[in-house]
């Protein structure tokens, strides 16, 4: 499934359409609270686009753009953005995940400071999607297909 | 106007039930694939026609336009698998 | 909750889901199943759930299946029953 296009159309079509759907997606992660969306809509729409190059261009272009160890490392750091937002709020005296306390760190009211926090922790699950949706991808769709009947038969034997 | 929009609305609702026929009987699956793509189009207005109906519009553009941009994905999927099984 | 739509829907998802089971071809079956959640998300916004709405349609349209055409590349493509 990971293989070079040698079609042009595909090609063209497809390297003009990546950076608008990524566009897209950050403009539904950033307006969560106010329209449909938020971070996990952003973030598969965001793996969508990463899953298009893959299949388009193959897997030597696609892993110069962003490679495996890349895609490790965002998962991690999406979770410790959902979670070390939510221990800073333990560390300054309230409940976890209780923005309002954060309100003198970032000399803001406390009403911003609610706001901050929720963008904050969309932009950690947004993260985490885009990379565990591009991970899964590329692990199931590698090295061809094998047959299933012959290493059944294989370890029975 | 309401009225306009629900006599549109059925409309498309006939036209999306002539292409599923040939989406549920075409023998193969090219014919299959390609009414899959034709309904995908005739989702995205209905979207909007019950946005009118609901009387907010500007909530149900972001999904249309979801469906404007990664409907040909699945499509594609489809027709480089087809490519790489010969 | 828009009745005359509601109903017309419902039929859709049935003949849908009834196709997808009876096909013998698992690729067609996989392609039905991507029109299915086409119906399925304008089942909830004709509910008033627009978020899930919108989830149906970034998750199911793109990479729902995708992975289902390549989990069938990777096993067989004529099922047995």
């Amino acid at each position: 499934m990971i293989h070079n296009s040698t079609d042009v159309i595909i090609k063209t079509v497809a390297r003009i359409f990546i950076p608008f759907i990524q566009l897209y997606a950050l403009y539904v992660i950033m307006h969560g609270h106010y329209s449909p969306g938020g971070g996990f809509q952003g973030g598969v729409i965001l793996g969508a686009s990463l899953i298009l190059l893959l299949i388009t261009h193959g897997e030597r272009v696609a892993m110069q753009r962003i490679s495996e160890n890349w895609i490790t490392i965002l998962f991690s750091l999406g979770v410790l953005i959902y979670a070390g937002i939510g221990t800073l709020c333990l560390f300054f005296g309230g409940n976890f995940l209780d923005y309002g306390v954060l309100a003198p760190l970032l000399h803001v009211s406390p009403a911003a400071a609610r706001s901050l926090g929720i963008l904050g922790v969309e932009i950690g699950v947004g993260i985490a999607v885009m990379s565990v949706m591009v991970s899964i991808f590329y692990n199931i769709a590698r090295s061809g297909p094998y047959r299933n009947k012959g290493t059944t038969a294989r370890r029975e034997s | 106007m309401i009225d306009f929009l629900y006599g549109i609305g059925f409309g498309l609702c006939f036209l999306v039930l002539v292409v599923l026929y040939r989406g549920i009987f075409g023998p193969g699956v090219y014919n299959r694939i390609a009414a899959v793509s034709a309904v995908g189009t005739k989702t995205l207005i209905i979207l909007l026609i019950m946005g009118f109906i609901y009387n907010r519009v500007d909530m149900f553009i972001d999904i249309s336009m979801v469906y404007a941009l990664l409907n040909f994905v699945g499509t594609l999927a489809a027709a480089k698998y087809l490519e790489m099984e010969k | 909750m828009i009745l005359p739509f509601d109903i017309i829907i419902l039929l859709f998802v049935v003949i849908c889901a009834v196709a997808a089971l009876t096909v013998k071809d698992l690729l067609s079956a996989v392609v039905i199943l991507g029109a299915y959640s086409f119906f399925m998300c304008l089942m909830w916004t004709q509910m008033g759930a627009v978020d899930v709405a919108f989830t149906e349609a970034s998750v199911s349209a793109s990479v729902g299946t995708i992975l289902l055409i390549t989990a069938v590349f990777k096993t067989t493509r004529n099922s047995k029953d």
